[in-house]
C-alpha cells in the first residue's frame, strides 16, 4: 500500500515533469515573479503573461495532456475554428508566403502599427529550403 | 531588423546566396566552415574586444564613488574572477537574492561604485551594429576568466532550489497571444528558425554545448550578446512585455540553463549568426 503510494506520488510528479520542483511551484510564486519581472508593463500587456484554459492546462503538463485531457483540448479549440464564409480555402498563395515569412505584429517595438501583422509562421515551421535569414 | 539581419547574413554567405538554389545542408555548411575558421584564431573573434574592454573597466576606478569593480564578490570573495562564473548564478546574502553574472555585477556597479540603479536598466542592451553596453563587457570578461572551466552551481541553498524550480516551470509556461513558452524552439533536437539552429536544452548534451557559448558575439548584428539581452529577445519574439535585466524571472531562467548544461565546458565568447 505505502508502496503504491510513493509509487503514485513518483509518477504524478514524472508526469508533470517535475524533476526540480521537488518543491512544487505554485502559481502564486509564479504570479510574484512575472509580477516584478516586467515593471514597465501596462495592464494590458501584464494580461498577455495569464494564458487561456488550454494554455495552462499544457504548461501543467509540460506539453504531455493525458488523452482525456487532450480530447478536451482538441473538441473545445476546434469550436473556435473558423472557416472562410465563401467556403473557399486555397486563396493566394503568394500573398499567404509573404504572410507566413512576415514576423511583425504584436511585439513591444510594433506599437504604433505601420503594417499588418504576419503569420510569423517561420518561427516553427520551415517554409523555403532556401531560406536562410 | 530582419532586413538588416537578412543583408549581413547574405554578405556572410556570397557564395551560397549568389547561387540561391544549393541545399540548406550546404549552406550550413559553409557556415561551419566560418565558425571552425573563427574558433581556429580566437582572436578573430570580435567579443575578444570586449573581453579585454571588460577587463580595463572592471580595474579601473569609477561611478559617484571612484572606485574599480575589483571589490566586487562574485561569489569566491572580492578580488577573485577565475572561476567565479562556473558557479554563477547563487545566493548572495548581502543581496538575499539570487544572481547570474549580469545581475551581480549591476548589484555591485550599484552598491559599490554608486551608480543609479534605474539609469543601469535603461536601454541596457545595444541596438543593431552597436557594441555591448559596459555591464555586458565586463560579464563577458568575467566569464571568459572562467573558460575551460565546467557548469558547477550547487543549487543547494533554498532561494537556487525555488530558482531552479521557478525556472524550469517558466520554461514549459505558455503564454502570449500566439502561445510560446520556451519549450515551442527549445524542446526538440534539430528545431531552427530559419538558418538558426535552436537547442534542446531538456537534452544535457546540447545544453552542455550551447549555455558555455554565452556571452557569444553575433555577426548579424554585430555586437556580444549576453544571456539576458538573449533571454530579452526571446520575449521579445514570444510578444511579451519588456523583461528588465536582471529580474528574478531571467535569473530563474539562466538558473535553469545552467543545470541543464551541468558539467558542460565554458568557452566564451562563442560565436553566433
Amino acid at each position: 500500500m505505502k508502496r503504491e503510494l510513493i509509487l503514485a506520488l513518483f509518477v504524478g510528479l514524472a508526469g508533470a515533469g517535475a524533476s526540480y520542483a521537488q518543491q512544487v511551484v505554485e502559481e502564486s510564486t509564479v504570479e510574484r515573479i512575472l509580477s516584478t519581472a516586467f515593471p514597465k508593463a501596462s495592464a494590458d500587456w501584464l494580461s498577455r503573461l495569464k494564458g487561456d484554459e488550454t494554455m495552462q492546462a499544457c504548461s501543467n503538463r509540460r506539453d504531455a495532456p493525458t488523452a482525456e485531457l487532450a480530447r478536451a483540448i482538441k473538441v473545445r479549440e476546434r469550436a473556435t475554428l473558423q472557416y472562410p464564409v465563401d467556403g473557399k480555402l486555397i486563396g493566394d498563395w503568394k500573398r499567404g508566403e509573404q504572410l507566413a515569412q512576415s514576423g511583425y505584429g504584436l511585439r513591444f517595438t510594433d506599437y504604433p502599427v505601420t503594417q499588418e501583422n504576419g503569420g510569423n509562421c517561420y518561427a516553427c515551421h520551415q517554409l523555403t529550403k532556401q531560406e536562410v535569414s | 531588423m530582419n532586413g538588416i539581419r537578412r543583408n549581413v547574413c547574405a554578405i556572410l554567405l556570397v557564395a551560397s546566396a549568389a547561387h540561391g538554389q544549393q541545399s540548406t545542408d550546404a549552406i550550413e555548411r559553409k557556415l561551419e566552415t566560418y565558425r571552425s575558421m573563427m574558433k581556429a584564431d580566437p582572436w578573430s573573434n570580435p567579443g575578444m574586444l570586449d573581453v579585454e574592454r571588460g577587463e580595463a573597466l572592471w580595474k579601473t576606478r569609477g561611478g559617484p564613488m571612484n572606485v574599480s569593480l575589483e571589490g566586487c564578490d562574485l561569489g569566491l570573495g572580492p578580488r577573485e574572477v577565475d572561476g567565479a562564473f562556473a558557479l554563477l548564478p547563487r545566493y548572495f546574502a548581502d543581496a538575499d537574492r539570487v544572481l547570474d553574472v549580469e545581475a551581480r555585477i549591476l548589484w555591485c556597479m550599484e552598491k559599490l561604485q554608486g551608480f543609479e540603479r534605474a539609469k543601469l536598466l535603461t536601454r541596457p542592451h545595444p541596438g543593431s551594429g552597436m557594441p555591448v553596453k559596459d555591464f555586458g563587457a565586463i560579464a563577458t570578461y568575467v566569464a571568459y576568466r572562467s573558460n575551460g572551466q565546467s557548469f558547477a552551481t550547487a543549487f543547494s541553498h533554498p532561494k537556487e532550489k525555488e530558482a531552479l524550480a521557478l525556472g524550469e516551470a517558466l520554461f514549459f509556461r505558455r503564454s502570449g497571444p500566439m502561445d510560446f513558452a520556451c519549450s515551442t524552439c527549445h524542446a526538440d533536437t534539430g528545431k531552427r528558425i530559419r538558418l538558426q539552429l535552436l537547442p534542446f536544452f531538456s537534452k544535457a548534451a546540447e545544453a552542455q554545448r550551447i549555455v558555455g557559448e554565452w556571452p557569444a558575439y553575433r555577426v548579424s548584428t554585430a555586437h556580444v550578446m549576453t544571456m539576458q539581452h538573449r533571454i530579452y529577445d526571446c520575449l521579445w519574439q514570444m510578444r511579451l512585455p519588456e523583461v528588465e535585466l536582471g529580474s528574478d524571472l531571467s535569473v530563474a531562467l539562466i538558473s535553469y540553463l545552467v543545470k541543464q548544461a551541468e558539467g558542460g565546458q565554458i568557452n566564451v565568447p562563442g560565436l553566433k549568426r
